[in-house]
């Protein structure tokens, strides 16, 4: 009887709390690519072959200015979409006071992304296979096992990006004002390096730099006054690795094989 | 009066070819609106760049080997001749960029462009480069492309001026205005106090961009 | 050659001379640039776009009827390009325009940077593109209300009318901008 109980509440809870609305993209047919445009709040994003059928759906989420969160019962109130020549563009509302929306997609792996962030939030994204190009102004920005490219641009937050495969000819561009700049790539990956870090920063690499001139600090974790500007390369060289930030650490990492 | 007929009035008075006496409304707003157009025609046209004058004198060059007899094309040779040492010439002249923007024109992804960008890095570039560069700047959209045309244009700092440094005015990303300002502060040639003042006073500016132009502000 | 009229030099390239087409070129390059620029907004593609005006109009050469008016005919073949590349590309153009809109976040320039240069384009590109097309066609390409008419397939009438809300929309935006 406890038991049955307690499921009741738990469920009773979930049920609440869950305010998440819930729309089914899978109409969106021959799609390349989506693209998304929001003011305040969260962006998931998650690259998805579910059994070889390729989920595509998103579910938005609404904090009102006075931080009370609220269910939405008609999403599209929040949220529009449109396609225009294969792209599929996402935007929210502008917001009315602070209102943020969170918003958690689930899309084909195999589509290209592009996020912009006109006030702030986290954004996450992970397992998209064919490059993501990131604009954001506040909140941080994570990206797991993604492939081919990515160039994010953002001003205060850290940058934490690791890619399971990248396209030799592409180049990775990771620019941010306050945070850090993090990559992991696989161990063969071969990079021409720009790497600037300008204040209170240092370099760590798992991979053997050949730079132009000394790096400050390689290695040492100890935070450097003097502005860090490199060129350089891994593995012989090869396509742009762009690594640039005000205010933090650079780090670059090897994937674990 | 409705809408239609009194637009239609207004563009009599505009055209000057009403006959009859206008009413006071029609012709207030005729003037204004001849104003306007006044101020439209005295915008000075854009000028075509030289790498599509260069594409189109090879879609005409294609055309004349695809043409045909050779009489005929015997014929024209001592104009053809002329008309190709005058573009030759003018090319010398006015397109001393090596073709590079050229084949930037060619790309359409924001990678791309990126890449091709950096790897000038490894060029040495004409004033024709830097030029078209300093355009592409205010042009282009992506902030990682801007951010690397700025690092690439640094290494040219005799050749930034204030008008490169007036970018800053229309530019609003703060990792591309850092940028520019940490280009303006390693220059040594270059007096933009006053217009920081004015690039300060915006509401819009991020904090650490705004200690940056403090800290410029406070060394110049 | 540089002399000739643009009906000669259209006769001209009808039988091939591609040397009047160079002139012609040369005649009507940078106002065709303007044109598309001050309508789609795009400096990469308006570079296509005046490519694609003079390929077609050597392509098309036999189309050219030489008892009608070239510049007509031409400006006919800009205006058809620059509203097809809208039809393709312009809402994710205006996506474009609205996202570097909102990302200045209504920067407060001071008014002393402000020429009345800038205001205008700047009233110019918010006017939507229909209208943008028929102004441009109006002040810059100069174009007889019979020839907006015959080339957006309205009566004379209703160009007049077109060019007039036009303006009247121009001049309320810029109106806007000076507040």
């Amino acid at each position: 009887m406890k038991t049955i109980n307690l499921i009741l509440i738990t469920l009773l809870l979930v049920v609440s709390t869950n305010s998440y609305s819930q729309k089914d993209l899978s109409d969106y047919k021959d799609i390349e690519g989506v693209y998304i445009t929001s003011y305040w709040g969260n962006i998931n994003v998650i690259g998805t072959t579910i059994n070889k059928k390729k989920v595509f759906n998103i579910e938005a989420k609404h904090t009102d200015t006075s931080k009370k969160t609220v269910s939405i019962d008609d999403l599209s109130n929040f949220v529009s979409f449109e396609v225009i020549k294969k792209k599929l563009y996402i935007q929210t509302r502008k917001p009315k006071g602070f209102e943020s929306i969170d918003l958690n997609l689930k899309i084909p792996e195999n589509l290209f992304l592009e996020i912009e962030l006109l006030k702030g939030g986290e954004i996450y994204a992970e397992n998209l296979r064919n490059g993501v190009e990131i604009n954001t102004l506040n909140g941080s920005v994570k990206l797991e096992r993604i492939g081919k490219y990515a160039l994010v641009n953002a001003a205060n937050g850290e940058i934490a990006t690791s890619f399971d495969t990248i396209d030799k000819k592409q180049p990775i561009s990771l620019v941010t004002i306050n945070g850090g700049v993090t990559v992991a790539l696989p161990h063969t990956a071969k990079r021409d390096l720009r790497l600037i870090s300008r204040k209170n920063g240092y370099v760590e690499s798992d991979f053997n730099i050949d730079s132009d001139k000394k790096i400050i600090n390689l290695n040492s974790k100890q935070y450097s006054r003097q502005p860090i500007i490199n060129t350089a390369r891994i593995n012989g060289g090869g396509s742009l690795l762009f690594l640039s930030t005000e205010n933090g650490p650079i780090a670059i990492k090897k994937l674990k094989a | 009066m409705k809408e239609d007929q009194f637009d239609k009035e207004i563009m009599d008075y505009l055209d000057g070819v009403t006959n009859k006496p206008v009413n006071e409304e029609v012709s207030e707003q005729g003037e204004e609106l001849k104003q306007i157009l006044s101020e439209l025609k005295g915008i000075p046209h854009e000028k075509v760049s030289p790498a599509t004058d260069a594409k189109f004198y090879k879609f005409v060059e294609e055309k004349n080997t695809n043409s045909k007899p050779i009489i005929k094309f015997k014929a024209w040779w001592p104009y053809l001749t002329a008309a190709a040492s005058i573009i030759i010439l003018f090319f010398m002249l006015t397109n001393s960029n090596n073709g590079f923007e050229y084949d930037y024109r060619k790309l359409r992804s924001n990678p791309d462009r990126l890449g091709f960008i950096y790897e000038l890095n490894k060029q040495q570039l004409s004033s024709g480069d830097i030029s078209w560069l300093k355009s592409e700047l205010k042009n282009e959209i992506n902030p990682n492309i801007k951010v690397t045309i700025v690092d690439l244009l640094a290494n040219y700092q005799s050749k930034l001026d204030n008008e490169f440094y007036n970018s800053l005015k229309s530019e609003s990303i703060p990792s591309v205005q850092m940028a520019l300002l940490n280009s303006l502060e390693s220059s040594e040639h270059i007096d933009f106090s006053s217009e920081l003042l004015v690039f300060n006073q915006r509401k819009d500016l991020d904090k650490t961009v705004r200690q940056k132009v403090k800290y410029i502000l406070s060394n110049q | 050659m540089t002399g000739l009229t643009d009906e000669h030099l259209m006769t001209n390239i009808k039988n091939g001379d591609t040397k009047s087409l160079g002139v012609l070129y040369e005649r009507y390059k940078n106002i065709l640039f303007t044109f598309f620029i001050r309508t789609i907004q795009d400096y990469n593609a308006s570079n296509d776009l005046l490519m694609e005006t003079f390929e077609r109009i050597y392509k098309y050469r036999s189309s050219y009827s030489a008892t009608k008016k070239a510049r007509p005919w031409i400006f006919q073949i800009a205006s058809n390009l620059s509203k097809d590349y809208y039809k393709k590309w312009g809402k994710r153009q205006s996506i474009d325009k609205l996202k570097q809109e909102i990302i200045m976040i209504q920067p407060e320039l001071p008014d002393e940077t402000k020429s009345r240069d800038k205001l205008l384009h700047a009233a110019l590109n918010k006017l939507k593109p229909p209208q943008r097309n028929i102004i441009n066609m109006y002040y810059l390409l100069e174009m007889t209300y019979e020839d907006i008419a015959a080339n957006e397939n309205i009566s004379i009438n209703n160009a007049r009318i077109k060019v007039c809300r036009a303006l009247k929309n121009l001049k309320e935006l810029l109106k806007d901008s000076e507040l």
